[in-house]
């Protein structure tokens, strides 16, 4: 017997159905994909920077004493020394010269001064950030110390 | 006799049409996971690093020096970090004459990173 027309409208609507399923989950994992790609090059931009702002933090604060350490207004001070967060920008003022370190979007700095008893009191930079993963936000956290190099 | 054309497909052939496609769509998102655990390891490696940079800097600022005080700042170090919230890694802190050995280690035994610390 010889079909009138090519598809019947359940044959049609079957098609559709694996059409459909088939788009949305190429797409979804497609925009995996790109999330996991995305994800990595920021890990890798952030774990540059900090290994950066990690030597200078703690270049800067070899040589001064712990006894002037303060943190004031979000802004980290020690002696003629302040470092603070200028929005895109982790910014080390050593007596006025300035260096600025640009930071990843998202990355948020704040400053501490950590006295443990019994051992050296240490100044502590820590740096947040969020990253994307399956489409949930996971806050991620590094603790960077400084001290005051022993004579 | 008529030479019919064959209309669409068999069932046979769009069952393996799709066969290929799930097989395609597992491989692709094995591939994302395998990628995602890349990514968790190196983060891991990176921390670890950074951990035992903080300890050597905190140790380096004691006047002195045992193998007591090495240990307790490297265990305070690793419970402030966020290896401490992730699951298979922990703190491993040896003596060995006039060293210490602060390790990192995995759930399956194996360091993450490794320092010898002369006191």
């Amino acid at each position: 017997m010889k079909r009138n027309t090519a598809f019947t409208l359940v044959e049609m609507m079957v098609v559709m159905a694996i059409m459909v399923t088939f788009i949305s989950a190429s797409s979804r994992l497609f925009s995996d994909g790109l999330q996991c790609s995305r994800r990595s090059l920021k890990q890798a931009e952030i774990n540059q920077v900090i290994l950066i702002i990690m030597e200078r933090w703690q270049n800067i604060l070899n040589n001064t004493s712990p006894d002037e350490w303060k943190v004031i207004n979000k802004k980290f001070h020690a002696e003629k020394i302040s470092v603070y967060q200028d929005k895109r920008h982790l910014v080390f003022d050593n007596a006025g010269s300035i260096s600025r370190f640009f930071l990843p979007s998202e990355v948020q700095c704040s400053f501490s001064v950590e006295k443990p008893s019994g051992l050296a009191p240490c100044a502590l930079l820590s740096i947040d950030w969020e990253l994307q993963r399956f489409h949930s936000a996971k806050t991620n956290h590094v603790r960077l110390v400084a001290c005051e190099k022993k004579q | 006799m008529r030479n019919e054309k064959k209309q669409g497909f068999a069932l046979l052939e769009v069952v393996a049409a799709l066969g290929i496609l799930v097989m395609l769509f597992g491989f692709f998102y094995t591939a994302l996971n395998g990628m995602y655990q890349i990514q968790d390891v190196y983060q891991a490696e990176s921390r670890a690093v950074i951990l035992l940079n903080n300890t050597v800097e905190r140790c380096n600022a004691e006047k002195k020096l045992s193998h007591d005080i090495v240990s307790s700042i490297f265990l305070d170090e690793f419970q402030k970090s966020d290896l401490f919230y992730q699951e298979g890694f922990s703190p491993v802190c040896k003596e060995e004459k006039n060293f210490s050995i602060l390790s990192v280690m995995k759930e399956n035994g194996k360091p993450l990173a490794e320092l010898k610390f002369k006191r």
